[in-house]
């Protein structure tokens, strides 16, 4: 009885270990998603698109035609012999000897440079044609600055923008990477800051939209959005277009007066698009909206798609709108209605995949960079072993996916 | 399932972060100690259970060696001594099991409060009770120059002074409850006192370099919950704080005191040994009621316990 009271105190006490280490880790929900955009590179006279991915401790980039790393190619635009374990040398970034994680998308320099920003704030001149980075292990860091950046940063001809996770929004020189001027919000900033003419404007979970001059950093204005921001505003006829956790869609003038306003169900984290006067926006509750531009904001329709989040901006091609959702959907809409496209057999068109899907949903067409026969829809999850998806466009047929060697 | 506990938990969160001044700190306070209190019945049950089970140790060992050939025998005298005394041996393992989820909840609820990632922000859309409360988010998450939701390590200096209060404070809670020392015949420990020993040392250092990396948010609560667990224990009867510090809570398998095994000699041992048992000596056959003090067991039962042979020799001289 004795051995059998401790054999389950020790069963008990292993469950406490295994149910408190599973729940008090240092980041239980992760830190953030994977982070895709599209990048193009020139070998020669040929030009190669590729799909950028900067998810945790890499970077890599993607084949969208067949969905295989791609593979770094030598002076004569020929794939590089293999090393010395038989391995194809393939486009894959990773800080080796120190954690760095990547969450945002890297901006381009020039022909030959990205520049990457690690989640603890380092930056890191890549080599397109090589994959490496120039600045070793440690990066450069944001001289007297520390913490995280998630929003991506806005790269001009001679400074970056780059919004801090904490607070603030600083702009470095381009060259040096020294600090130029700090403009001071009360928390954090995550989105990538938008630039019209010498104005820079951002939004910052503060509940605040701010205008500064690009230059100087000198504030223009604020205005109280009632709710923290974490998007791009959107320009759309010299108006700014934004959504709030304030569950509010607003249309404001570049002079920061709100003129429309329409209410949402549920917060709002990524920027709307508009397409031919409408604008598209989902919500973090799934709802999908079409507000008329033309008439304040005026809904025209709400459907309520997904049963979780949508976070990115809605993808309108043609008479179709596609929306991904962490309930690991992919949806299939029409622009029209918002109702669900029926595929072949009558059913609504919508694909299931491994992860939850948070990142933002891409396009990739047929060109002479690409080596596709129709269009794809590309979808970032975080599953790892199904971290990118492509389907075509028409009728949601998986083309290939790829998974984290 | 997790919603259940976790959008109440983050809705008072919220709720007394709004009432007391947009201090998330204040509110990490008030919410663990609302919650601690909330749990206070189940906590005293737990702690009762397991003092208890304590107490019973001593008696427990007699049977042991008493019935060391005949487990069944031991299985049914041990159940009968545990119903005698009114004790559920299990007892301290469901109010355990019923505060764990609460505890975590509680952790999550002050990790998706402060949302410091992406994901932990994204995730608590949703997940308030209350409508209009989203409005507050994010907390205000800046207390005394440091940022509750970045690691000490990322945060000025004297952060680091949080960690080391999430030591000193695992370590006198954890030796708190940690059961007396059981010893052995030889006055040394057994293995699994060592062990309990040892945790003692190594889990608050444990939680002390967790808390590093955790954020300072996490520490003041893990500081906060130890010092409500202190407060707890120390109002337990015979509790004496001195006992954290001294060795004089220890008990031997054979029901000797602490002075036994304090005795320096072998012979003042043996005497004190002897006292002991007159003291604390279970009674013949079935019944397992206490005996007067300084009473001899009777009848057939063995009552002495076995000791080393060279230790008995050296007795009879």
């Amino acid at each position: 009885m004795q051995n059998l009271l401790a054999r389950r105190r020790l069963l008990v006490a292993a469950c406490v270990c295994v149910m408190l280490v599973a729940a008090c880790g240092p980041a239980p929900l992760g830190t953030g998603w994977p982070a895709v955009s599209l990048v193009e590179s020139v070998c020669g006279e040929e030009a190669r698109q590729g799909i950028i991915v900067s998810y945790n401790d890499r970077i890599v980039i993607v084949n969208p035609a067949n969905g295989q790393t791609l593979q770094l190619l030598n002076q004569d635009c020929e794939p590089r012999p293999p090393d010395q374990d038989g391995k194809a040398k393939v486009w894959d970034f990773r800080v080796t000897g120190a954690q760095r994680q990547f969450f945002s998308n890297p901006q381009r320099l020039d022909d030959q440079t990205l520049l990457a920003l690690s989640y603890d704030q380092r930056f890191f001149h890549l080599d397109i044609a090589a994959a490496r980075s120039a600045d070793g292990t440690e990066g450069i860091p944001i001289a007297g600055r520390s913490g995280h950046t998630v929003a991506d940063m806005l790269v001009t001809d001679d400074m970056i923008y780059v919004g801090l996770s904490a607070k603030d929004l600083v702009a470095l020189e381009r060259d040096t990477f020294d600090v130029l001027w700090t403009a001071p919000t009360a928390h954090g900033v995550w989105a990538k800051p938008l630039l019209v003419e010498n104005t820079i404007y951002f939004t910052s979970l503060d509940h605040f939209l701010y205008a500064v001059n690009a230059e100087s950093g000198d504030l223009l204005w604020k205005l109280d959005v009632g709710g923290a921001a974490t998007s791009t505003p959107l320009l759309y006829e010299d108006h700014l277009f934004l959504g709030t956790f304030g569950r509010k869609i607003f249309e404001i003038t570049l002079d920061g007066e709100i003129i429309n306003e329409y209410a949402t169900v549920e917060w709002i984290w990524g920027t709307p698009v508009i397409v031919d006067d409408i604008l598209y926006a989902a919500d973090l509750g799934g709802n999908v909206y079409a507000l008329d531009t033309n008439n304040n904001l005026s809904e025209i329709w709400r459907q309520t798609v997904a049963t979780r989040a949508i976070r990115h901006t809605p993808l309108v091609v043609g008479d179709v709108i596609i929306v991904a959702s962490r309930d690991q959907k992919i949806y299939w809409l029409n622009r029209a209605n918002g109702s669900p496209v029926q595929d072949a057999d009558g059913n609504p068109l919508v694909r299931e995949v491994g992860g939850e899907i948070l990142s933002d949903v891409m396009l990739i067409t047929p060109g002479p960079s690409v080596d596709i026969e129709e269009p794809y829809v590309v979808v970032g999850t975080l599953a790892p072993g199904q971290l990118l998806l492509a389907y075509t466009l028409d009728n949601g047929e998986n083309k290939w996916s790829y998974a984290l060697p | 399932m997790w919603d259940l506990i976790l959008n109440p938990f983050i809705t008072v969160l919220t709720l007394l972060y709004t009432v007391f001044g947009n201090s998330a700190v204040i509110a990490i306070i008030l919410f663990t100690i609302l919650v601690r209190l909330i749990m206070y019945p189940l906590n005293t049950q737990q702690m009762k259970s397991s003092k208890a089970m304590q107490e019973l140790q001593p008696e427990i060992k007699k049977l042991q060696e008493k019935y060391k050939n005949d487990r069944e025998k031991l299985s049914q005298e041990q159940m009968r001594l545990y119903r005698e005394k009114g004790i559920n041996p299990l007892g301290g393992c469901l109010p355990l099991l019923i505060q764990l989820p609460i505890w975590i909840g509680l952790y999550q609820a002050i990790n998706h409060a402060l949302a410091a990632t992406p994901l932990q922000l994204i995730d608590l859309s949703g997940r308030f009770m209350i409508p209009g409360m989203d409005r507050l988010v994010p907390l205000n998450n800046v207390w005394l120059g440091m940022d509750l939701t970045q690691a000490p390590t990322a945060n000025p200096v004297y952060a680091l002074v949080l960690p080391a209060l999430v030591l000193v404070t695992s370590w006198v809670q954890s030796k708190m409850i940690a059961p007396p020392p059981m010893t052995g015949e030889d006055g040394a420990p057994n293995q699994a006192a060592a062990m309990t020993q040892s945790m003692t040392t190594i889990m608050p250092i444990m939680m002390g370099m967790f808390s590093l990396s955790f954020s300072v948010g996490l520490s003041i609560y893990f500081v906060v919950s130890n010092v409500i667990s202190i407060v707890q224990y120390s109002r337990q009867p015979n509790f004496k704080w001195s006992s954290l510090w001294s060795g004089n809570r220890s008990q031997t398998g054979s029901t000797a005191p602490a002075a036994a095994i304090k005795a320096k000699t072998l012979k003042e041992k043996i005497e004190a040994e002897r006292e002991a048992r007159g003291r604390a000596e279970l009674p013949e056959g079935d019944s397992s009621a206490s005996t007067a003090k300084g009473e001899k067991p009777n009848g057939d039962v063995k009552s002495e316990t076995p000791r080393p042979a060279k230790q008995k020799a050296k007795a009879r001289k």
